[in-house]
């Protein structure tokens, strides 16, 4: 493969694939953070020039990290499609690129392709596109996953109910989510993110959610995003979680660093299947986040994109339920600003699309970076525009336990009514049964947690 | 325009119960004016205090001497850490040359993340922590104020001034609930190349969360604890 | 993080007007903190691991308490329960209902708390006892479950029925009436063969002219019930309170009572609702009293009403494992402690409220003067500590504030009680680590004994017993509240 460019008189030289990938990447503080970075925009743009150049089995043969020293690249590659990849291996990135942008090729042939792709090849098509691309191309996928109910489908924005709490009380958890779900919000799922990471603590909040879920018959699934090792614990003595949940790095050093390994991911992977109380297919839920690997030090001198695609190439493998990028919330020496979380949530989208996902956003700041409200009003508008799966619903976008602001219950609500979306089928039915919802818009009483409470729920 | 239920007492029971926003109402899908810009303040508030400086006033009250990082704007602060956890060679020269070397308890204040967690808390954590470690009978060294350090330059310090144990008082990233929240850091001999693990840690110290005083009296006992066991982090048993 | 979690056993001994019960709890003391703020506890589990059979209390006669018979059973139960004395941590003897009344009570509850291990406390009064049996019927509990809505527990025993009124989880009111199985008692043939007392004024009021010797049929002693339980529910429900009622009152009446949303039944009586069906006089009698009819009456009652009723976890047992699992608190995990000599017992509280505005002026030296002066009139001078000091109502404690209430504490305890060798503290907010710091500085050996403990709630005229410290430094204390409806 080439490594060298000239472009309007000026050679560009580079040394090897995994610089080019790097380089060819959109600015990211991460990357230059990790001093990997293309030194000028034009530099930037020649790396672009080659990898467009650049065959699939080049990429194939040339991995950025081996699949004897990690066992992530390991998994991505016995889990590809042999049969998919031989009909495109000859393909340049740049041939990619304009099949899947090109107006014959649907969504259900895309993820047929995507079975042959490595993640490091998606990783690389994604350098190639401008934002407008990776929503014109992420808007064609359809990824439908059924837990306890479906989400996915042409046309629905689903919404995760956060309810969390700074102490875990089981109470504020409880009000807030009345609120989540007066609004329309929770068909994803109901998701806390808990504070105390005990087996016994886990395990109060999966049955006070399950409860109000009987006790209203909602349509959806609960889940507490406590290490997986303690979700395992509390699903052992009994807790009701219809979705077990784990952060992905990119990375086998990495996940080493977040206390996961693919052997300990299979033990849970049985035990949800087997002691898991929901009752469709897929049991997982994963989240990620461009910039987790450099934080570990287990970042191979790999961008941030790249390692964020291997992320979802290991995520395929369990056929979760849903996954997403929580993508503004590591901080600014990884996305140092609005432009840059903008750029890395909708190649985050894409690229998890294409791996064939359920891929929801979590749009989302930090106070230390140069990003406001405004800015998560517009990504939320690009995402819902490219057909994310879902968004992360939190009481006025202020997570009063992790410290971040993120997309609000009322967000969600006013993208569907802009955009013309729906909440996940069977959810909807149910607020239009207990009337919160009519002839697809809310009514008058949502809005209201008190309405949890004024009635003792629907049999 | 949605109107808030006649159930006035349930609801504020309901917010009683959680700091999360909620019972907010709406107009259409969107949040009512006032409490869109409370949203907004609070954000302000979070975004001025990772931007601003502590007053002179400040440094006339308590006279700590002041030493920098390479880190010379907040751009860069915010985009290398890995400068942060670094001393200028100036500062090193000025702490190798004012300190007191070998101090049983080392104490370093550092804006971080927050100047105004230093601004609001130091005035009650930092004398409620002499008196502690009067009250267990430890000593302390030359206390100094780093300009935008992070935790890790408490390796850097450890290495220079060898204390027994460094605590470093220090901004955390500002939330919407409090932007002037501080953290401790503790370590038992901090040197370059100290691992995480090795640090033991309070949060959330402001009016609202840990309360300051007690957070200052309980570095004292973490402290104690560490000389007591000669160790810290994980394996340390308070 | 690991999980952290600490047992500790605690005994719960009721001695009632008719039966008295014995109960063994466990507590689980975990940590609800994350690994990086103030370390933080709750009892996170309240276990009943061991109950006992229901014995009929025994009494040598109608004033008296037979200490010796109730000892001998104690004995055997904690043999039965596996347990010594060592293995107490806490624990609460309660004496309700009528037996409060007799004679030797206090000194036969004191005796048996002092028998029943190193820290177990003895208490009475009719709100406590409400309380206990509204937490040990699972009322309480309840009441979390179903946010904004008022669950009344009322535990029957024999004398009295005691109501407490839960919202959200805690308790907002309680009331007691004289209302119980046992006021009149009866053979199988409908004899009366005794009555109480307190409860003649009422019989005669509602024209039942009935006295011991007399026989009366089957459907007197129902209207006699069903009477008893119109009373009693009607001033629950706040339907009906005629001066009949207010024969039955016992203590001063909460002045307003909440709108009960659910109701439950515990106690001896509250056992019998759970299958009071059609029956003969002499299965109405067959305990020897009019318990069964005042139950079935009351579920023809609540029926026709159409009350929600609900059924408690426990009946008869609720107050005894109230009083076992439910009267242990723990403090704050940072304190500051020299010396202290545990347990230490019956410290009587004097409440210093502090108000933000009068902490900036002069004023404060008055208030903490005044308050020392009144505790020393009230308690008596030869306890050390003659009592403890509670500092409550300060809204956010500075250095500056802080420094000024330790100038103040030792100012006052080296003019006022300068023998005093033990000092105990507590304040209702997280402060008290570094108020120990400060004050020990200041006090520089002055006193044998500094405790400083923080994050308990009490009331002005409590009584606090306070534990030996866990290993995780944390103190575990029952407040023996009185009366606390009315201060709340």
């Amino acid at each position: 493969m080439n490594k060298k460019i000239s472009i309007l008189g000026k050679t560009y030289q580079f040394n090897s694939l995994k610089e080019i990938m790097a380089k060819a990447n959109e600015e990211k503080s991460g990357d230059q953070l990790a001093k990997i970075a293309a030194n000028d925009v034009s530099e930037r743009i020649a790396a672009k020039y080659l990898l467009s150049e650049t065959r699939l089995c080049d990429m194939r043969e040339n991995p950025l990290l081996s699949p004897e020293e990690d066992e992530v690249t390991k998994l991505i590659e016995s889990d590809l499609d042999e049969s998919e990849y031989n009909k495109i291996k000859n393909w340049t990135l740049s041939e990619l690129r304009e099949y899947l942008l090109s107006r014959e090729v649907d969504g259900e042939t895309m993820l047929k392709v995507g079975r042959g792709l490595t993640s490091e090849m998606i990783a690389g098509v994604t350098k190639l596109m401008t934002n407008l691309d990776l929503i014109q191309a992420a808007s064609k996928i359809r990824v439908i996953t059924t837990c306890n109910a479906s989400m996915g489908q042409n046309g629905v924005l689903a919404g995760r109910a956060q309810p969390n709490h700074p102490s875990d009380s089981l109470q504020g958890i409880r009000a807030s989510l009345y609120e989540a779900l007066s609004y329309g919000i929770g068909d994803a799922v109901i998701g806390i993110n808990p504070v105390i990471d005990t087996s016994s603590s886990v395990k109060e909040i999966l049955l006070m959610t399950k409860e109000v879920m009987n006790t209203w018959n909602i349509p959806t699934q609960n889940c507490v995003l406590a290490h997986v090792t303690t979700q395992m614990k509390a699903i052992q003595q009994g807790a009701p979680a219809d979705l077990i949940f784990q952060s992905l790095a990119g990375t086998e050093k990495a996940n080493d660093a977040f206390g996961i390994n693919i052997e300990l991911l299979d033990e849970a992977n049985e035990l949800i299947y087997k002691e898991g109380t929901a009752t469709g297919p897929n049991r997982w839920y994963f989240e990620t986040g461009q910039g987790s690997e450099l934080s570990s030090e287990s970042h191979h001198d790999i961008d941030q994109v790249t390692l964020e695609a291997r992320c979802y190439g290991l995520a395929r493998h369990y056929k979760p339920f849903m996954v997403n990028t929580v993508v503004g919330f590591i901080g600014p020496e990884y996305l140092y600003d609005s432009k840059q979380v903008t750029r890395a949530g909708l190649e985050d989208h894409f690229m998890a699309k294409l791996h064939g996902l359920p891929m929801g956003v979590d749009v989302c700041y930090t106070n230390h970076m140069k990003a406001d409200q405004n800015d998560m009003d517009n990504l939320a508008v690009l995402l819902a525009s490219a057909g994310v799966n879902f968004l992360i619903g939190v009481p006025m976008a202020d997570d009063c336990m992790l410290n971040y602001q993120s997309t609000s219950y009322h967000d969600i609500a006013t993208l569907r009514e802009l955009l013309h979306l729906s909440p996940a089928p069977a959810f909807e039915r149910w607020l239009e049964d207990i009337g919160l919802m009519e002839n697809g818009k809310l009514t008058k009483r949502a809005g209201d947690p008190t309405f949890f409470l004024s009635q003792r729920g629907v049999h | 325009m949605i109107e808030l239920t006649d159930n006035k007492l349930a609801l504020e029971q309901l917010i009683q119960s959680t700091p999360a926003r909620i019972g907010v109402g709406c107009s259409g899908t969107r949040p009512k004016t006032e409490i869109m810009l409370k949203l907004r303040m609070d954000h302000a508030m979070a975004v001025d205090s990772v931007y601003g400086d502590i007053p002179k006033a400040f440094f006339e009250e308590f006279h700590f001497p002041i030493v920098q990082t390479p880190c010379q704007s907040k751009e860069m602060y915010l985009k290398r850490p890995d400068l942060g956890r670094k001393l200028t060679s100036e500062g090193e020269s000025f702490i190798r040359e004012h300190c007191k070397k070998k101090p049983q308890v080392q104490i370093v204040i550092s804006n971080g993340l927050s100047s105004k967690a230093i601004e609001s808390n130091i005035r009650d954590v930092y004398p409620a922590l002499l008196d502690s470690l009067e009250s267990y009978g430890l000593s302390s060294g030359t206390t100094f104020y780093v300009q935008n350090g992070r935790v890790a330059c408490m390796d850097v310090i450890g290495e220079i001034l060898e204390p027994d144990v460094l605590v470093m008082l220090i901004g955390e990233r500002p939330g919407l609930v409090s932007a002037d929240s501080m953290s401790a850091y503790m370590c038992y001999k901090p040197r370059i190349g100290t691992i995480e693990s090795n640090r033991n840690v309070i949060s959330n110290i402001h009016r609202g969360g840990t309360q300051p005083i007690e957070a200052g009296a309980q570095i004292g006992a973490v402290l104690r604890a560490m000389l007591d066991q000669k160790t810290s982090g994980t394996r340390l048993v308070i | 993080m690991h999980e952290t979690n600490e047992w500790i056993t605690s005994l719960g001994i009721d001695l009632g007007t008719s039966t008295t019960k014995f109960i063994v709890s466990r507590l689980q003391i975990s940590k609800v903190s994350s690994a990086f703020s103030l370390p933080s506890y709750k009892i996170t589990k309240r276990l009943c691991t061991y109950k006992s059979q229901i014995y009929s209390t025994p009494l040598i006669d109608d004033e008296t308490i037979d200490y010796t018979n109730i000892a001998k059973i104690l004995e055997r139960e904690y043999e039965e329960a596996g347990i010594t004395l060592d293995d107490v941590h806490t624990g609460a003897v309660i004496i309700t209902g009528e037996t409060a009344n007799k004679k030797n009570a206090r000194i036969a509850v004191n005796q048996l708390a002092e028998r029943a291990g190193d820290f177990v406390v003895a208490t009475a009064g009719a709100e406590l006892e409400s309380l206990l049996a509204g937490k040990g019927s699972g009322a309480q509990d309840f009441s979390i479950q179903t946010p904004n809505q008022v669950v009344a527990n009322i535990d029957i025993g024999g004398g009295t029925a005691n109501t407490a009124f839960f919202l959200n989880g805690e308790c907002i009111g309680t009331a007691t009436l004289r209302i119980g199985g046992r006021l009149i008692r009866l053979n199988p043939a409908g004899f009366v063969k005794g009555m109480a007392d307190s409860f003649k004024p009422w019989l005669e009021e509602n024209g039942f002219l009935v006295k011991k010797g007399d026989q009366i049929s089957f459907e007197r002693i129902k209207q006699i019930t069903d009477e008893m339980a119109k009373n009693l529910i009607g001033y629950l429900a706040q339907s009906s309170n005629d001066e009949h009622t207010q024969l039955l009152y016992i203590d001063p009446m909460p002045q307003s009572l909440p709108t009960v949303h659910t109701w439950m039944f515990s106690g001896g009586v509250g056992e019998l609702m759970k299958n009071s069906e059609r029956m003969t006089l002499e299965e109405g009698t067959r305990y020897g009293d009019i318990g069964p009819f005042l139950a079935t009456s009351l579920n023809q009652l609540m029926k026709r009403s159409s009350f929600n009723v609900l059924s408690p976890k426990q009946t008869v047992r609720a107050t005894v494992i109230g009083a076992g699992t439910q009267t242990t608190e723990i403090s704050g995990s940072t304190v500051f402690i020299q010396n202290g000599n545990f347990p230490i017992r019956n410290v009587p509280v004097e409440k210093v409220h502090i108000q933000n505005e009068e902490l900036e002026s002069d004023q404060l030296d008055h208030i903490f003067s005044e308050t020392i002066k009144k505790g020393l009139s009230l308690h008596s001078m030869g306890l050390d500590p003659a009592f403890a000091l509670y500092l409550s109502g300060i809204d956010y404690c500075s250095y500056e504030k802080l420094k000024k209430i330790v100038n103040i504490l030792e100012n006052i305890y080296s003019q006022y009680l300068p023998n005093q060798k033990n000092i105990v503290i507590i304040c209702q907010n997280d402060m008290a680590k570094a108020l120990g710091h400060a004050l020990s500085i200041r006090l520089n050996g002055k006193v044998n004994c500094l405790i400083c403990i923080d994050q308990i709630n009490i009331q002005h005229g409590d009584y606090i017993d306070i534990g030996q410290p866990l290993p995780s430094s944390i103190i575990p204390i029952i407040v023996k509240t009185l009366v606390f409806t009315s201060d709340a």
